[in-house]
């Protein structure tokens, strides 16, 4: 039958494996600590309620480093200790960043989401459009011309000699 | 923001905020009851919200609405 054969090639191991730690030594190889997304909210809103913790804390944001990337940055940190997957960390984000937004409230700092849109870096399609236009005219003012340049760019590669062994003589 | 960040947590916060906006304008609809037509539905409606209420973003929802809260309670006093 086929099926055992692909089996047992499933678990042949990956070229260059023996090279690196033991599978399940690491955290993350392991089951979860805490499975579910209640039980990792659990385990992280006592430990931002922390003096210690709070004062790093609001000194990153005060350095206008953005909510969303630090808990990431604690999530992601979570799941290398083995306290909980990687989507129980995603799930957990929001109420990450819910938290330190009341922290940071509380102590009257500023903070930046990483969520607010850029006005100065974003390019707005009408700028897209502006710029296609100005080409267009500077070509010639109608798409003959965006071709025509085109046409010249392949001749051009066309017009190069082979040069290697194997090459087909004309 | 970079439209290609590899930071999920934009995402997954805007979901949770439209998740808590539906519940809103859920809860100013009227929930219509008593009807006796005959096309009207057998099948209970309330196990299809209970399976909505039990998924994973309606928990965190509710977390962080909890946060949220208390957020406004706290700056309101303030």
């Amino acid at each position: 039958m086929a099926v055992p054969k692909l089996e047992q090639r499933l678990e042949a191991p990956i070229p260059g494996m023996a090279m690196t730690h033991e599978v399940g030594a690491r955290p993350w190889q392991q089951p979860a600590q805490y499975p579910t997304v209640e039980e990792a909210i659990q385990y992280y809103l006592p430990r931002m309620q922390d003096d210690a913790f709070t004062d790093s804390l609001l000194n990153v944001i005060e350095m206008g480093m953005p909510l969303t990337t630090l808990a990431n940055t604690i999530q992601l940190a979570g799941v290398m200790e083995g306290r909980h997957s990687v989507d129980v960390g995603i799930l957990v984000m929001p109420v990450l960043i819910e938290m330190m937004k009341l922290i940071a409230k509380n102590e009257g700092i500023d903070y930046v989401t990483g969520m607010e849109r850029d006005a100065k870096t974003e390019t707005k399609d009408s700028d897209i459009a502006a710029a296609l236009s100005t080409l267009k005219g500077d070509l010639g003012g109608t798409e003959e011309g965006m071709q025509k340049t085109e046409e010249m760019d392949i001749v051009e590669e066309k017009d190069e000699p082979a040069m290697g062994l194997m090459a087909r003589r004309s | 923001m970079s439209r290609y960040s590899s930071n999920p947590a934009p995402q997954i916060v805007n979901k949770i905020d439209a998740y808590l906006k539906s519940l809103e304008g859920k809860s100013e609809k009227k929930t219509s009851s008593g009807k006796n037509g005959l096309l009207r539905s057998t099948k209970s409606m309330e196990n299809k919200n209970d399976d909505k209420e039990k998924s994973p973003l309606a928990r965190v929802a509710q977390y962080v609405k909890t946060i949220r809260e208390i957020g406004d309670e706290s700056n309101g006093s303030a």
